[in-house]
């Protein structure tokens, strides 16, 4: 949609994907925590059930914050720059929209955004402050890769921390 | 079968054409590049937004999306499908009808041999030759029984005997199957071997429309008098042998 369609208020959706992007990751952290630890928020999610901040689920939340928008923009430029008269010409062939979508659109976008999951992945194993922002950094339960090497370096487990990257 | 009817259909370079083309004709629209022809394919096809008024047989269908037009059309570049085979092409073609799937593999084993393609059945269009596609992509075109096939300029980028001889089966297969046809080019030879009547468009208008002998007889005698006064100005005149 953000590749091929023009819709009112597109260009403030386009920038609140992108923003995390052009934030510091603590930054980021920091308003996460406050967005979700407001009054209004936290009463939603606790008559959910739902248990975000300090925990993994938090973890997965700020790395998703953070890496989502490299997947977007992959994406955003992979539908963009394919040639739009496949998706004509399957149109002509009787493919519904959603049809053309899911058979030729995506599968010939398919090597770009196979690239943006990977490097989207990479951000998120390698993403640091608005994890700990959002999940702070306990041991063995909001313990991510960096998280591991932070906590063994400030306890002096110099050893520890050069290993775990490597496992 | 379906006959076409456009009336005053005004769109980016296209100005007010009227045009009709009768049941089961292959109709051969002829003009230079940039003249509105490809224009005028994706308006029948509903590929662009017009202005004016598009009929198949008695029924406006302006409203109709291109998925539900039923048009065959072969684009210019052919735009098989990369990722997909020449049968995964054909089966694609096929969705719409929502046949059993040994009707549908019958279906496609009889386009591949009716085509000449059936060894190629397995290729990606990328591991095929210019003539091999072109094959693939009018086979693909038919797959969908359209009402209308809309041909442009499929033969273009081949030489001259391979395209003579794929324009004599599109021929045939036309005939054999009696589908409204409108055929681009922007070539006289493919024209009159092709037409069983053909238009001639200019600058986004419609100059000519009759027979092909007739069209081209006054094509000369503009060209000969475009030898005494301005060249460019005689492709403008607007002129009709319709039933001359």
């Amino acid at each position: 949609m953000l590749a091929r369609q023009d819709f009112p208020g597109k260009v403030l959706v386009d920038t609140l994907i992108d923003l995390p992007m052009t934030m510091t990751p603590l930054v980021a952290g920091v308003g996460l925590l406050f967005l979700l630890g407001s009054d209004g928020i936290r009463q939603v999610l606790d008559r959910l059930g739902i248990q975000l901040l300090f925990t993994p689920w938090g973890a997965v939340l700020a790395q998703v914050l953070i890496a989502a928008p490299i997947m977007t923009r992959t994406s955003r430029s992979a539908f963009a720059s394919s040639d739009v008269r496949f998706e004509q010409a399957a149109q002509t062939l009787g493919l519904k929209p959603w049809q053309v979508f899911l058979r030729i659109s995506l599968p010939m976008a398919r090597p770009v955004i196979l690239g943006g999951l990977v490097l989207c992945w990479a951000r998120a194993v390698g993403e640091f402050g608005a994890t700990l922002m959002v999940a702070g950094a306990t041991r063995f339960r909001t313990e991510t890769l960096p998280m591991a090497v932070y906590l063994n370096i400030s306890s002096g487990e110099v050893g520890i921390a050069w290993y775990a990257p490597g496992c | 079968m379906t006959a076409i009817r456009l009336e005053k259909v005004c769109v980016r370079g296209l100005r007010e054409i009227d045009l009709t083309v009768a049941d089961g004709e292959l109709f051969v629209l002829l003009g230079p590049s940039g003249a509105g022809k490809s224009t005028l394919l994706q308006v029948i096809a509903g590929l662009l937004a017009y202005q004016g008024r598009v009929f198949f047989d008695a029924t406006c269908i302006d409203r109709l999306p291109p998925h539900r037009r039923r048009v065959g059309y072969l684009f210019q570049d052919l735009l098989l499908f990369p990722h997909l085979t020449v049968r995964q092409n054909l089966k694609i073609a096929l969705t719409h009808l929502k046949l059993d799937r040994r009707t549908r593999k019958a279906r496609i084993d009889e386009l591949l041999e009716r085509f000449g393609i059936a060894r190629l059945a397995g290729r990606y269009p990328i591991q095929m030759s210019g003539g091999e596609k072109q094959r693939a992509a009018l086979a693909r075109a038919i797959a969908t029984e359209p009402r209308i096939l809309l041909l442009d300029e499929p033969f273009s980028s081949l030489d001259t005997d391979h395209a003579r001889r794929l324009r004599t089966e599109l021929k045939n297969h036309q005939r054999h199957l009696g589908i409204t046809t409108v055929f681009v080019t922007h070539n006289w030879e493919e024209a009159r071997q092709l037409a069983d009547r053909m238009g001639k468009i200019h600058q986004g208008r419609l100059v000519a429309d009759g027979d092909y002998p007739l069209v081209e007889k006054n094509a000369m005698a503009q060209a000969g008098e475009s030898l005494t006064c301005t060249a460019p100005r005689t492709w403008g005149r607007r002129w009709s042998v319709t039933g001359a």
